[in-house]
């Protein structure tokens, strides 16, 4: 059998054959010559897997062998999806891509123990709740929500950061609490509640996630964190009943807001009635939803073939956010229910990677922050497609790795770091066999 | 869609995509097949009077308070994958005792068990009255002893 370093190499073999056919249907389809310049970036692709890979034999000999071929999937997915838009867009999402390789090995150098999270706890969630008020003091707004920081020529949107920053304080925090929380529960009409003291943190969650619905509007990333925040109340405490109350406390807050606030209702409105006339031709209406509705269903179960959905008519795109939000429908579009198919199971197994990473890890705080990232990630990839697909109102967060946008790239890797770091650890005692 | 290369290239691109989720599917499941830790033999254990414990099955392993400062008698706390044990804050049970170490044991899962091991601690781990010296596998009903600090293992 293959060690687990030789296996990832191998894997990586049939994601360089998938994106370079991709590349090539893309190159065929725009009418370009396959010249020298249109290689490099297969090459280059290549290259980055490679460096990555040699990267994690170094550091992490012991780490998953899935999680990091999955990745180079989905970052080469969205690739050739962003190239196929824009070739100058996928120029710079390529030079995210190498930033976010040379701050993914940094994460692995600077976090070596991860206790160090661990301490740093209430460092990382004072720093995660700056970020998330930062877009509404300098703010840019992006399609209604604050989402967007801009710094001279350089914008970034820090929800992606705060996203990691929340869950290794709940982490970290459930780690050191979970015991009081089951064990000195109190139980009221034959439901458990958390003992008072330590509602505090459970409340400040929630409020949090209400300011972002409030203040930042931004509904998307409000489910990814609270519904994080539950995932990991659960696996902590094993008890359902505060994963109840917590969701209760959540659709109050949200029916209330909604009543309230504008921006809500009318993507309530847009997710009920995407194909209503009246809100079609509303500024900030429907349309984009409807557009990438089209879009899907031009693609029918083969799909249109890259290059082939129609992005653009006379020179005006049809297809709103193409790049970021809508990426899943034009994705769908060009290959079809079976290619859309095949990238939801990529990002299944990803994640069950990082449940089998938590289930192996042997302390209390690698399994939480395992579970939490796995969890964050889950749910960011069901908002976004769930919202393209009208499951729910439709938000903008990013298709992890898929859609164009630096910010999201670095985080995700950020993000991949961590749960490689928790596989290494958990996997190295595995084969020493030793309680360490 | 009249270009013969581009639909091959578009069915080369789907076949290799769910080639690779195959892949990673019939590879995992191996790894999940494979890495049974070697050191345990069921057979052997069931040998000597000792029916396998599963604890993946519907079995709740958790640490009752006999006797203790800090928390209430009777309390109990769950082991998701392991606990360590000792006076001071990393580790997940604080046992108030004076004769306890900072890192004093560690109950951790190896294989279908659950063993306690002593982290090198001054005045030692009793498992049921016995000092523990090599990590030793938990059954139901068997008492930890750190100083006058008692608690029970249950599943």
């Amino acid at each position: 059998m293959l060690s687990a370093r030789n296996r990832e190499l191998f894997g990586l073999l049939p994601v360089a054959l998938t994106v370079a056919a991709g590349f090539a249907a893309v190159l065929i389809a725009a009418e370009a010559e396959v010249n020298d310049l249109t290689l490099t970036y297969g090459l280059a692709f290549l290259v980055l897997c490679l460096l990555g890979h040699i990267f994690i034999r170094l550091r992490l000999p012991n780490a998953d062998p899935y999680i990091f071929p999955l990745t180079a999937l989905l970052a080469g997915i969205g690739i050739v999806t962003v190239y196929r838009i824009d070739p100058e867009l996928a120029r710079e999402q390529a030079q995210w891509f190498v930033l976010a390789l040379v701050v993914f090995a940094a994460t692995v150098v600077v976090v070596r123990d991860l206790s160090v999270l661990e301490r740093y706890r209430y460092t990382i969630a004072a720093g995660a709740f700056v970020l998330l008020l930062l877009p509404r003091l300098t703010g840019g707004i992006v399609n209604g929500a604050y989402l967007q920081v801009n710094l001279g020529p350089l914008s970034f949107q820090p929800t992606e950061l705060a996203k990691l920053a929340v869950v290794v304080f709940v982490a970290a925090y459930l780690a050191e609490t979970r015991e009081i929380l089951v064990t000195q529960e109190r139980r009221f009409l034959g439901v458990s509640f958390p003992p008072p003291g330590y509602f505090g943190p459970m409340i400040a969650i929630w409020a949090v996630a209400m300011v972002m619905l409030v203040f930042i509007r931004d509904l998307g990333s409000a489910v990814m964190f609270f519904g994080g925040f539950l995932a990991l109340l659960y696996v902590a405490t094993g008890r359902l009943s505060y994963v109840v109350l917590g969701l209760g406390m959540f659709v109050l807050g949200f029916a209330f807001f909604s009543e309230t606030v504008g921006h809500v209702q009318s993507r309530v409105d847009i997710w009920q009635h995407p194909l209503d006339p009246a809100l079609y031709d509303m500024a900030g209406g429907s349309y984009q939803i409807a557009q990438g509705m089209f879009t899907m269903s031009d693609g029918g179960v083969l799909g249109s073939g890259f290059g082939q959905s129609l992005l653009s008519v006379g020179g005006t795109q049809i297809l709103p956010a193409a790049q970021t939000d809508s990426i899943y429908a034009l994705f769908t579009g060009e290959t079809g229910l079976v290619g859309a198919i095949g990238l939801l199971l990529i990002y299944l197994l990803f994640i069950q990677r990082g449940m089998k990473t938590a289930i192996i890890a042997r302390d209390a705080f690698s399994k939480l922050l395992a579970v939490g990232l796995t969890a964050v990630f889950a749910l960011q990839v069901f908002v976004i497609v769930g919202g393209v697909t009208t499951v729910i109102p439709l938000t903008g967060v990013t298709l992890p790795f898929v859609s164009y946008g630096g910010s999201s790239v670095v985080a995700n890797f950020i993000l991949v770091a961590l749960l490689l770091i928790i596989s290494n650890k958990a996997r190295s005692e595995e084969m020493t066999g030793g309680v360490v | 869609m009249d270009e013969p290369l581009a639909v091959a290239l578009k069915f080369a691109f789907l076949a290799l995509l769910f080639l690779f989720v195959v892949w990673v599917v019939r590879s995992s499941t191996r790894d999940l097949v494979g890495d049974e830790p070697a050191e345990f033999d069921p057979l052997l254990d069931a040998a000597e009077g000792n029916a396998p414990i599963d604890l993946k099955r519907g079995v709740r392993p958790r640490l009752v308070v006999v006797a203790a400062n800090q928390y209430e008698t009777g309390s109990s706390f769950e082991l998701l994958g392991g606990l360590m044990l000792g006076r001071d804050k990393p580790a997940d049970v604080i046992v108030d005792d004076v004769f306890a170490s900072a890192r004093h044991a560690r109950i951790a899962p190896r294989g279908p068990y659950n063993f306690l091991e002593d982290l090198g601690s001054t005045n030692g781990t009793y498992l049921n009255g016995s000092r523990v010296d090599a990590p030793e596998r938990l059954t139901p009903g068997d008492k930890i002893a750190i100083g006058d600090t008692e608690f029970r293992y249950e599943e």
